[in-house]
């Protein structure tokens, strides 16, 4: 009893101290996306960006009562901009209001010009709406329109990718993420994508090749330091890959069972 | 019953009359008869037929008579001698036999008798003046102590009298008086006295009638004295003897007062004042009844006209006063109020031709007196008071006293209103009054106010005459001059009443009246004023009534919209519920008020209240105003949507449809939709699902899409019982077959390895639904239903070593394993055939499961063997045996990579034949793909 409350503060602390959420990233040269997402701005960068007062940066750091109001007061002016009504349905996306979230996508789209670089914009977020709501098929259809859109855009690909990722589309993610890792080496998630990609595939090596790019700073990244534990593990690196995911941020519950598996093994192996 | 007796009493009455007329008419006939049977009539028999015909044409004279009158007093005009043809002719045959028998018998001693009574019958019954022949010859053939000779020179003296021969009469008189044992000895002496009188011998005269007088008393002759006493009052003044008159009366008379009275009356009628004056102040002293009044008055009344007589103005006056308070009688009132009105007439007219018109003088003292005689006669003549008021107007007026006039005039007319008089004096009293108003000179205020005075009397008194017409709206306009709109609707209403065909004016000066209340901005009275149009009053449009209540709801509703535009919006609420309450409002000012609360609370995010408000309001409005209310409840939803407050958009969507339900089933489809959609937005399925089945009824538009959207949503957000039960409720299987089997599909696969009373359920409602890919599912479904029974039976027919070991069994044992292996996997590629992708996947993974199974059941041979070196190799070719099946698994591995990245298969069921399947036994390390994703917002 006495671990598990243990385990819970030490995760409520952890959160504390995080700011915001964990793939955030502190710099701008990392991030790949900076131009087209607030999505992984940390704090900091939120503050300081010329989004700061805007009613969807507010959303990001998770002021959502002060965003709506500012949303509230903008109306009048705003009503037929579908860059206001995204930003809206964005911050109900990001509070995991989903059914008002869609609400607002439609009529963000209703308001829309035909072939606009906005409705791409809307369609990449519809896509995340479907996500949350399980709903692969139509994320990867509202990505591809998205991308159709405007063939510019990151991060439709991205999240494309990532749901190539997450159902073993291997092909197609390659394809997407090599071609962004082109365009930004330096976002961190663009190589931990890469990384896991290959992890996933059986490719250990080109899985550590990639997951070896990623700045020591990110590697206690809770996904970042398992995926590559584990591919140092099944490489036959397990000293290195103990010492990779006993740094881990371990607050993230998704990664903190394969964790502790994988430090039990490699112990078990000593 | 009365009437009947009364014309019996009168018709026997007249009945009677001439029935005795005729019983004597047949009296004389008989007689005539009977004496006409004699056949030698002497003179005496003769004298009495003469005498019967004389009788005779009294009769027929009195029957004419009466026949004349009766046709006089119809009016029908008869001469006189066809009235008396009768009676002529009766006395021309009476008078030829009288004649005859004079002639035949000449000597005789009836001759006399006959031509007296010829003469009589002259004078009585005839105009042929033989009167006198027949007297003469009466006095002429009869003996002079004969008493025919006496009456005939008595009826002979008359005839003197009557024809103005007095000298011949006084001679014949004298002779006559001598016998004083005649009981109308007291009337010759009487007409001996006129005709004394009538040749100046008054002296004698008045002696002669004196003493007619005193005889007349004594009961010894007929009595005169009435008759004497008015001559003798005549004789005295015309012979100067008038206190000798007054002596005699005083003296000798019967009624002294009566014939002081006469003889005063007489006095003054001669000029003398003063010896008038003195009888008159002694008349009191014989009023016969001092207690009554009625001498009193006459006196009075005789004494206003001797004054007059002689100018006495005062004392006339005075006596007119004295008159004013004496009781009259009505005939003594009559004769007062004739006296007094002629003389006040005469004065009027002095009084009008001494006026200047130049230097504006007249006499003031006389205007006065007028105005004094005036006063007397109202108050004598009570009931035409107003009359009298109206002539002191009159002479005001006439001599330019226009101010003094009015008060009179319209005192004249009150009078009247309040007693009417005979003479109506109001049309005159009326033009009086406009017309001193016109020359008085007034100040404006009192010009105002008298004008106001005129017009109501005008309009109150000939309410439709072409005037009154006119004055109506002169009237309304002085009201409205005098802001006095509670008179002037007054006006309006009466104008309304007495012309009903004079709208278009009626309506005009409405309009003003309406215009006024504005420009002061009175909403109570303006707020009656539509009360009084909506019930059709003068017949305005329905257009202008709303115009006017658009005017009263911006009056009324300024000062609570700059409350609240100023944020005070209790104030402004407050306001509005005082106006909603306030009974006599026009329900669309109420309606208006209503909704403006609903409006202010929708701002405060008070949806309850504005719910409740806008549902007080919108009955009230007019079915226009309402439909233009719907339309802005659809924008103020539609606004709440927008400023994220879906629950009231929703609620007030709610409220149109519960309000225009059955009005407009094509809109409400539009407005339904948003109402369930809004809930949605909120995740409010149970909301949603209310809405949408009570008012689903209020639309007649198809609804499929709307059903789609709610089973959409049901489905993703995981309202499985809802889902299930809106999808069999609404009997959507038809129309969605495939999506809804897509749904069924997707939830089995949620449940397969978690429930397995769901997953049968969605089995059984997949295979009810027949959908092409729902027919794939069930036999994919069964196909690995059937292939797992495979496995297991397989699974159990594992190999048994036998003890001691038996090399060559054992090896028959093996081969038969092993060549079962390949027939279960084809079964399982039977299935792939199939080409349903997850149970592919899932075979797959059976497919698998019979490599792993078999390689681990052969490798983990252990014979019990006692050459170790035997069982060593044994061992060897079992693992190489093993690897070799194992081997198969990445073949199958690929092929499910290529399966899975060929048809873009979206799978959570790949497990073992993941090529990380190592990794992911551990944990499945994948990030969801939400969580790893990225938003798109930093476009402007």
């Amino acid at each position: 009893m006495k671990a598990i409350i243990l385990i819970i503060l030490s995760l409520s602390f952890a959160s504390c101290a995080l700011k915001k959420g964990p793939r955030t990233l502190s710099e701008n040269a990392y991030d790949g996306l900076r131009f087209e997402s607030l999505n992984r701005y940390d704090f900091n960068r939120l503050d300081q960006s010329k989004y700061a007062q805007k009613g969807i940066a507010l959303c990001h750091k998770k002021q959502y009562n002060e965003a709506y109001k500012i949303f509230k007061t903008q109306l009048d002016n705003q009503k037929e901009n579908p860059v206001y009504w995204n930003h809206l349905a964005t911050c109900f996306l990001l509070e995991k209001k989903y059914p008002k979230a869609k609400f607002y996508y439609d009529l963000a789209l209703s308001v829309a010009p035909k072939k606009s670089k906005i409705k791409s914009v809307i369609m990449n977020n519809l896509g995340l709406y479907y996500l949350n709501m399980n709903r692969p098929y139509l994320a990867q259809e509202s990505f591809n329109n998205a991308i159709k859109g405007n063939k510019k855009y990151k991060t439709p690909k991205y999240n494309l990718a990532q749901v190539y990722l997450k159902f073993s589309q291997f092909n197609s993610a390659q394809k997407i993420l090599t071609n962004l890792y082109k365009s930004s080496p330096k976002d961190i998630d663009f190589i931990y994508s890469l990384g896991h990609l290959n992890l996933m595939q059986g490719k250990y090596a080109k899985a550590n090749k990639y997951f070896s790019l990623i700045p020591k700073k990110y590697m206690q990244r809770d996904d970042i330091a398992t995926n590559y534990a584990l591919s140092l593990y099944f490489s036959g690196q397990s000293n290195k890959a103990y010492k990779i995911v006993k740094n881990a941020h371990m607050d993230n519950s998704h990664y903190l069972f394969a964790q502790t598996e994988l430090i039990k093994k490699i112990e078990r192996t000593k | 019953m009365k009437f009947i007796l009364l014309f019996l009493v009168i018709s026997t009455n007249a009945q009677a009359a001439k029935d005795r007329l005729s019983i004597l008419l047949n009296l004389i006939d008989e007689e005539e008869k009977t004496i006409g049977m004699v056949k030698r009539k002497g003179p005496g028999l003769k004298y009495r037929l003469f005498e019967l015909k004389s009788e005779r044409i009294k009769i027929w004279q009195k029957k004419e008579n009466e026949a004349y009158m009766n046709k006089s007093t119809k009016g029908i005009k008869v001469s006189r001698k066809q009235a008396f043809k009768t009676t002529r002719a009766l006395y021309r045959k009476a008078m030829n036999y009288g004649l005859k028998i004079v002639k035949q018998h000449s000597k005789s001693n009836i001759v006399p008798s006959v031509y007296y009574t010829l003469g009589l019958n002259s004078r009585d019954y005839s105009q042929d003046k033989k009167e006198y022949i027949f007297l003469q010859k009466a006095i002429k053939y009869s003996t002079a102590n004969s008493s025919i000779n006496y009456f005939a020179r008595t009826s002979l003296a008359e005839y003197y009298y009557n024809n103005k021969k007095y000298k011949r009469a006084v001679k014949l008189y004298k002779r006559i008086i001598r016998n004083s044992d005649d009981e109308w000895y007291t009337k010759n002496l009487y007409n001996y006295g006129w005709c004394l009188l009538k040749t100046h011998r008054f002296t004698k005269a008045t002696e002669t009638l004196e003493k007619a007088y005193q005889l007349s008393g004594t009961g010894k002759y007929i009595n005169f004295q009435d008759q004497i006493m008015v001559g003798l009052t005549s004789f005295y003044v015309l012979g100067k003897q008038i206190p000798r008159g007054k002596k005699f009366i005083l003296e000798h008379a019967h009624n002294k007062y009566e014939a002081l009275f006469k003889f005063t009356k007489k006095v003054a009628g001669k000029g003398y004042y003063q010896e008038s004056l003195d009888l008159i102040k002694i008349i009191p002293d014989y009023f016969t009844d001092k207690k009554d009044k009625v001498q009193l008055a006459d006196l009075a009344l005789f004494e206003f006209d001797f004054f007059k007589q002689f100018n006495q103005n005062d004392k006339m006056f005075s006596v007119a006063k004295r008159l004013n308070t004496i009781a009259l009688n009505e005939e003594q009132r009559d004769d007062a109020i004739h006296k007094i009105s002629t003389e006040v007439g005469d004065q009027q007219q002095i009084l009008k031709k001494s006026f200047d018109k130049h230097g504006n003088t007249y006499q003031i003292s006389l205007l006065k007196t007028v105005n004094k005689y005036f006063d007397i006669l109202g108050n004598i003549d009570i009931k035409n008071k107003s009359k009298y008021l109206y002539y002191k107007a009159e002479s005001h007026y006439s001599v330019h006293e226009f101010a003094a006039a009015l008060p009179l005039y319209k005192s004249s007319l009150e009078y009247f209103i309040k007693k009417p008089a005979e003479l109506n004096i109001t049309k005159k009293s009326m033009e009086g009054i406009f017309s001193c108003i016109e020359f008085s000179k007034l100040s404006k205020k009192n010009e105002l106010i008298e004008l106001e005075y005129a017009y109501q009397k005008h309009i109150e008194l000939w309410p439709r005459s072409k005037k009154s017409q006119k004055i109506y709206p002169k009237l309304f306009s002085l009201y409205l001059s005098k802001d006095d709109l509670k008179k002037t609707q007054k006006t309006l209403d009466r104008f309304i009443a007495s012309f009903p065909k004079g709208i278009k004016k009626q309506k005009e000066l409405f309009t003003v009246q309406l215009d006024k209340i504005i420009k002061v901005k009175d909403s109570n009275l303006l707020a009656d004023k539509i009360t009084l149009l909506s019930t059709g009053y003068l017949n305005f449009s329905a257009k202008m009534v709303k115009k006017t209540e658009k005017i009263l709801a911006t009056m009324l509703f300024n000062e609570y919209q700059t409350f609240n535009s100023k944020g005070e919006s209790k104030l402004a609420l407050n306001g509005y519920k005082k106006i909603f309450y306030t009974k006599k409002y026009p329900k669309s000012i109420k309606a208006d008020a209503a909704f403006n609360m609903g409006i202010i609370y929708v701002d405060l995010f008070q949806t309850k209240n504005a719910i409740k408000w806008f549902e007080k309001g919108l009955p009230l409005f007019s079915p226009k105003e309402l439909s233009k209310r719907r339309n802005y409840l659809d924008k103020i939803s539609l606004r709440a949507s927008l400023l994220q407050d879906l629950l009231n958009a929703a609620q007030l969507k709610k409220l149109v449809l519960r309000r225009f339900c059955s009005k407009t089933p094509k809109k409400n489809h539009e407005t339904l939709n948003q109402a369930v959609q809004f809930d949605l937005a909120n995740d409010y399925t149970a909301k949603a699902l209310h809405t949408y089945n009570t008012y689903k009824k209020c639309t007649n538009q198809d609804i499929t899409s709307l059903k789609e959207t709610i089973m959409d949503h049901l489905y993703v957000y995981n309202h499985e019982r809802l889902l299930l039960n809106f999808i069999d409720d609404e009997k959507l299987s038809k129309n969605f077959k495939k999506k809804i089997g897509q749904f069924y599909e997707a939830l089995y696969w949620k449940y397969r390895t978690k429930s397995k009373s769901l997953t049968a359920q969605y089995v059984y409602r997949i295979k009810e639904l027949k959908c092409i890919s729902c027919k794939s599912f069930i036999k994919a479904n069964k196909g690995h239903k059937r292939f797992t029974a495979e496995i297991k039976r397989f699974k159990a027919k594992y190999i048994r070593l036998s003890t001691p070991f038996n090399p060559e069994r054992f090896n028959a044992k093996l081969n038969n394993r092993l060549t079962s292996i390949k027939p279960l996997l084809d079964k399982g590629e039977k299935i792939l055939e199939l080409g349903h992708p997850e149970y592919s996947i899932l075979v797959f993974e059976k497919m698998i499961e019979i490599i792993e199974l078999s390689s681990k059941e052969i490798k983990d041979l252990d014979p019990t063997i006692k050459d170790l070196n035997f069982k060593k190799q044994f061992k060897e070719q079992m693992s190489m045996v093993a690897r070799n099946i194992s081997g198969q698994k990445q073949s199958i591995k690929k092929r499910v990579d290529s399966l899975i990245q060929k048809n873009r298969l979206f799978t959570h069921e790949q497990h073992k034949t993941h090529y990380a399947h190592e990794i992911l036994q551990i944990s499945d390390i994948r990030n969801p793909a939400s969580t790893m994703a990225s938003t798109m917002d930093l476009q402007e």
